[in-house]
């Protein structure tokens, strides 16, 4: 039990609650949400009360984070695109923070869970449906129709054009949740080399060094991957804003 | 101070060429000096030369900020699209294609009745869509609707 990889997945009803036979219990999953929605408010919050013209440790970090996600979306969205930014912000810091919590020992990690990372793709897409609906009216469908296409083909063209855009709300989340999820499997697996082998005495435990000295070096490599992942995230949204913004650019 | 050359010609501080043998902050200061000792100069009423030199020192802090954005740009793509990075987010383009094409058919049949054909189409639809998302996600096709860029006007934010 110990050992097995997929039981950090498990979701524990830590407060059953039910309304009108819907499940809206309160899980791990939904402590470890609120967690990290806790912590990424409070470091921007306590990094950023005493203020000063030369910043503290902290205080430089938040701007870092600021400065990072405003010349990503300004560079991909132009300044028209600067109205996403607080959610474009938010975005990023909730999947980096519940990347790096869910690397803390025992801690539950949140974007492991396809629904969870499906949900923030939806509401990106759906941001940019409402939104590009809302600006340019049935203008924003030319985003589906490319120039000098000839007109036999267009319909399939176009069809083809749908369901790939359609398809990006599943390829985001799916980006996020695979890697968390693989990341967190492979160093649960090489972690359980290490117990397994060393329990079979003296050459285990000399054996058991090599996936140890793997296992700190996933870690480390899995740090590398949350950073990653968000930043993707944060660099796909702008992008799909940016059609959203100007369609047909 | 050696990056400080003074020009023969008119004995002016020269810093439209900067050196590279003072740290990167120092230089920006070195600029700024400049720029405050042009402005001092106009008060002397040369502005032709001035001009000249002015446009001359922001064409170098705009191909130098250019040229750094760009550096990072490409560290950052590089970053990005690591050989497992980049498996992950091909596999994911492709598979997320297909399973979009699977879901309209099924959802399509279902509303209409028409199984399978709705499935069969749209499953071959969506690995269209799947190979497109690929070759789009690994840069051999043009993004969305990007026609516009061959017709000019590619920084144009009006156009729809």
């Amino acid at each position: 039990m110990a050992t097995d990889p997929i039981h950090q997945f498990q979701i524990a009803k830590w407060i059953p609650i039910e309304v009108g036979g819907l499940d809206l219990s309160f899980t791990n999953a939904s402590a470890f949400m609120v967690a990290t929605v806790a912590a990424a408010g409070a470091f921007l919050f306590l990094s950023t009360t005493n203020r000063g013209l030369v910043p503290s440790r902290a205080q430089s970090v938040a701007e870092m984070a600021y400065e990072f996600i405003a010349s990503m979306l300004r560079d991909s969205a132009g300044t028209h695109g600067m109205k996403f930014f607080p959610l474009v912000f938010s975005l990023f810091m909730f999947v980096f923070v519940a990347n790096l919590l869910g690397l803390v020992p025992y801690f539950f990690t949140v974007t492991s869970q396809i629904i969870v990372t499906f949900a923030l793709a939806m509401l990106v897409i759906g941001t940019v449906i409402v939104y590009g609906f809302m600006k340019h009216g049935l203008g924003f469908l030319k985003l589906f129709v490319p120039s000098g296409v000839p007109a036999v083909v267009v319909p399939l063209v176009v069809a083809i054009e749908v369901v790939s855009f359609l398809s990006r709300p599943i390829s985001l989340s799916v980006r996020l949740f695979a890697n968390m999820l693989a990341g967190h499997i492979t160093l649960k697996v090489f972690a359980g080399f290490v117990t397994s082998l060393s329990a079979l005495g003296a050459v285990g435990v000399a054996g058991s060094i090599l996936p140890l000295i793997m296992t700190v070096a996933i870690t480390g490599l899995e740090f590398l991957v949350a950073f990653l992942q968000a930043y993707v995230f944060a660099v796909l949204t702008c992008m799909y804003l940016n059609d959203a913004v100007h369609p047909g650019h | 101070m050696t990056s400080l050359v003074v020009d023969s010609a008119t004995g002016w501080l020269d810093c439209s060429e900067p050196s590279h043998y003072v740290a990167r902050d120092f230089e920006t200061v070195i600029f700024r000096g400049c720029k405050r000792l042009e402005v001092l100069m106009a008060e002397r009423n040369e502005p032709d030369e001035l001009e000249q030199r002015r446009r001359k020192l922001e064409d170098a802090l705009a191909a130098r900020s250019a040229s750094s954005k760009a550096d990072e740009g490409n560290a950052k793509q590089n970053n990005g699209s690591g050989g497992f990075g980049n498996a992950f987010k091909l596999s994911g383009e492709f598979i997320g294609g297909v399973v979009v094409g699977v879901g309209l058919g099924w959802f399509f049949d279902r509303l209409f009745g028409t199984s399978p054909w709705g499935l069969i189409i749209f499953l071959l639809l969506g690995f269209a869509a799947g190979v497109l998302n690929v070759l789009r996600a690994a840069g051999r096709v043009a993004e969305f609707g990007s026609q516009a860029r061959k017709d000019g006007g590619a920084d144009d934010p009006q156009r729809k």
